[in-house]
């Protein structure tokens, strides 16, 4: 049999030390190491029964092994070895025609039962020889050396001195090794974290009723490692690690000058001018208050563009959340089908943000997506596990910070449950993070429940400060102009001023009252007419007729060019 | 998987069990150029270099285990097999079994022999599937005559 491709990879020729790189084949666990294992490193993985030390080394050497350079992994006492074969073979790595030429697997139970460790050195030695392996895996060290830690061996005096040669021979053959430790915390005094080149350590962490699983990379001689304990998850392909976003090393990218349109008639305006390239917005309103609308709305408007998108949602299955959204934005379907869409549906209980990071940088590269829609970030925190909902602000800022710091424009919901009139204008907890937020509130108007929004951030650019009055209809949101005859808006129950009433009609701006007004005085009339009557250039009017008809104060009859009409009800 | 399935499959391992001696007491015959009489002695050769394989992947404990259960299903039908007993003190498996090669015949004790052998390579695909078995007792030498594709 030949094996047509060695496997063991080189990652980087020559890293910053000059060592070469060996790619361990575990997504994620190179960009933790600083660039993969260094070769012929003695590396310990240590950690806790069931932790998945055993896997991950399993993993790293089915990546690796090749006939030329075969891999060994040495069995001592603990788990048997026909069970570890039998467990580990359910994994996708698992290449079982790798097995006894790639892989050589063998038991040094006999030599670990005598407790005679010059004997299990000379047995690991005369099969490093005799194979010539470029990898090899001792499980585990721990039973190697007896359950006291202890050496006893005539031999060798004490267990630095084996591990000391255990390594240098390991190393004189040009091993690159892994060390399976069972090592509780306290033994970190042992020698071995001495002696190894990389200790990884892996735990599993008990939060209510979630288990969430971490690695540490405690000390990677040579390497500039990710500091920080590192979610992970098992699953049949073996581990996953989500590395944690690296704090941004340098300053943030200068602020984008080119303005995005929202897609919904009159927020751009409401905004200075659509959303900053590579800003996050966070909208926050209560329950019902259109926030998914608005956020389906600004990921059509990226796909009608050509940009690419990836939605997040953690509340609605995606089935229903598509459904909608395709109802309110009709070319959204289409838009889909082009493939520059994904949506991500996250429910578990037990994500970590870095997990959930990973599914969206995964998603934003295979597309190239520029805007992502995250809705929402009330689902977002519940659908984490217990452990790290703590950390959710900290881990949110890495999130944002890495996504907008590659130009990517983040639109994020968030609901508000405080009541009136206490009601802050956003979640304070998040608010930090964004560079634009946008609020919504319900506010009763003579019996009728109403719906309002404020813009009270706009990083770097100028921006209505009234709160303007919004419906959602059928094609989707549409925010008109100001409540100007009203007083004590956030109160939830704004009471009627006509004193303050000033020409304009509520939730129109002065320049849509301006054109309503003209439009019911000239009757049925086209866009050019009234631009003239307006005095200002035709296309200006465009977005203005579009909010007017979208309103329900205008309509517009498409028979031998446009022409716009005011609607009854307006015009008395 | 349902009863009918697990029958089938074992009925597979069994079978492919069975091709696996074949092909370990081929290689034996072919070492020893005993032709094609197989003699007690080849089977011997062949039995251990199994139990070698095994002994090295799992222990030499863990390979007593396999052999002591399939010795105690093998001589269901092999009533030879009973001669050997793998519980004498300062006695090792293989000795007893070269002593059993010895003894009533070649070619019954040839049969009991590969029995042994079968049994003792079905129960460990039970365990890790047949596959990896051909890999662990056979490398590379069986991949062709069982049919298995090179990897990658």
């Amino acid at each position: 049999m030949t094996m047509k491709k060695a496997r063991a990879k080189v990652l980087d020729p020559l890293s910053n030390d000059g060592i070469p790189s060996i790619a361990s084949g575990v997504p994620g666990f190179d960009a933790v190491v600083g660039g993969g294992l260094p070769e012929f490193s003695f590396n310990l993985i240590a950690g806790n029964p069931g932790s998945g030390k055993t896997t991950l080394a399993q993993q790293i050497m089915f990546a690796n092994a090749s006939v030329k350079r075969p891999a060994l992994y040495f069995s001592v006492l603990g788990e048997p070895t026909l069970k570890m074969l039998r467990y580990q073979r359910g994994f996708s790595f698992f290449d079982p025609r790798l097995v006894g030429t790639a892989i050589q697997y063998i038991n040094l139970s006999e030599e670990a039962l005598e407790q005679d460790l010059t004997r299990m050195l000379d047995r690991i030695a005369s099969e490093v020889e005799r194979v010539s392996p470029g990898m090899v895996v001792v499980d585990s060290f721990r039973t190697m050396l007896g359950r006291s830690g202890d050496a006893v061996s005539s031999g060798l005096t004490n267990m630095e001195n084996f591990i000391q040669r255990l390594a240098l021979n390991l190393n004189a053959w040009e091993v690159t090794t892994l060390i399976i430790g069972q090592s509780a915390e306290q033994d970190q005094r042992n020698p071995i974290f001495t002696v190894a080149d990389s200790v990884f350590w892996l735990s599993q962490v008990t939060d209510r009723n979630s288990v969430v699983r971490k690695m540490q990379a405690l000390k990677v001689r040579g390497r500039s490692s990710m500091p920080g304990l590192h979610t992970f998850r098992i699953t049949s392909a073996g581990l996953q690690i989500f590395p944690r976003i690296p704090e941004q090393q340098s300053e943030r990218r200068p602020p984008s000058m080119r303005r995005l349109s929202s897609g919904i008639p009159g927020l751009d305006e409401a905004m200075g001018g659509g959303v900053f390239a590579g800003d996050a917005v966070l909208l926050g309103g209560p329950a019902g208050s259109g926030k998914t609308t608005f956020a389906t709305q600004f990921a059509a408007e990226g796909l009608r563009v050509g940009e690419a998108v990836v939605i997040v949602v953690f509340e609605e299955y995606p089935e229903e959340y598509l459904a909608r959204a395709k109802a309110r934005n009709q070319d959204i379907a289409a838009m889909i089908e082009a493939r520059n869409f994904r949506l991500i549906y996250l429910r578990p209980l037990d994500l970590s943000v870095d997990e959930t990071a990973a599914e969206i940088f995964a998603a934003v590269t295979e597309i190239g997506a520029t805007r992502v829609v995250i809705d929402s970030l009330s689902g977002f925190q519940i659908a984490l596990a217990p452990a790290f909902r703590i950390d959710f602000q900290e881990s949110l800022y890495r999130l944002v910070g890495a996504l907008t710091s590659t130009g990517v424009t983040i639109f994020m919901t968030t609901e508000i449950t405080s009541g009136y009139p206490d009601a802050s204008l956003t979640s304070e907890r998040v608010s930090f993070i964004t560079d634009d937020i946008i609020v919504q509130r319900f506010v009763e108007i003579d019996g009728e429940l109403r719906t309002v929004l404020a813009v009270p951030k706009m990083r770097g650019s100028k921006h209505s400060h009234d709160l303007l009055t919004y419906i959602i209809t059928d094609q989707g949101a549409v925010v008109g102009g100001p409540l100007r005859s009203y007083r004590g808006i956030l109160t939830g129950s704004p009471e009627f001023q006509p004193q303050l009433a000033r020409g304009g009609r509520d939730g129109l701006t002065d320049r849509e009252s301006a054109v309503l007004e003209t439009l019911v005085r000239l009757g049925a009339t086209s866009r050019d007419t009234l631009a003239e009557h307006v005095g200002v250039q035709p296309l200006e009017l465009e977005a203005t007729l579009r909010r007017l008809a979208l309103l329900g104060y205008a309509v517009v009859t498409r028979t031998g060019g446009d022409t716009y009409r005011a609607i009854a009800q307006v015009e008395t | 998987m349902n009863a009918s399935t697990a029958v089938d499959t074992q009925s597979q391992d069994a079978s492919s069990a069975r091709a696996l001696a074949k092909v370990l007491i081929a290689r034996a015959a072919k070492r020893d150029r005993s032709g094609s009489d197989v003699t007690s002695a080849t089977v011997y050769v062949a039995c251990e270099t199994a139990y070698r394989a095994i002994s090295r992947c799992i222990g030499e404990s863990g390979a007593k285990a396999l052999l002591s259960r399939a010795l105690a299903d093998a001589n269901k039908t092999h009533p030879l097999l009973r001669n050997i007993r793998l519980d004498v003190p300062d006695d090792t498996p293989l000795a007893a079994l070269t002593r059993a090669s010895a003894s009533k015949g070649s070619a019954p004790s040839a049969e009991g022999l590969e029995a042994l052998l079968e049994m003792m390579i079905t129960l460990l695909a039970r365990f890790v599937g047949i596959d990896m078995v051909v890999q662990l007792v056979a490398e590379n030498a069986t991949v062709g005559t069982l049919e298995h594709e090179d990897p990658q």
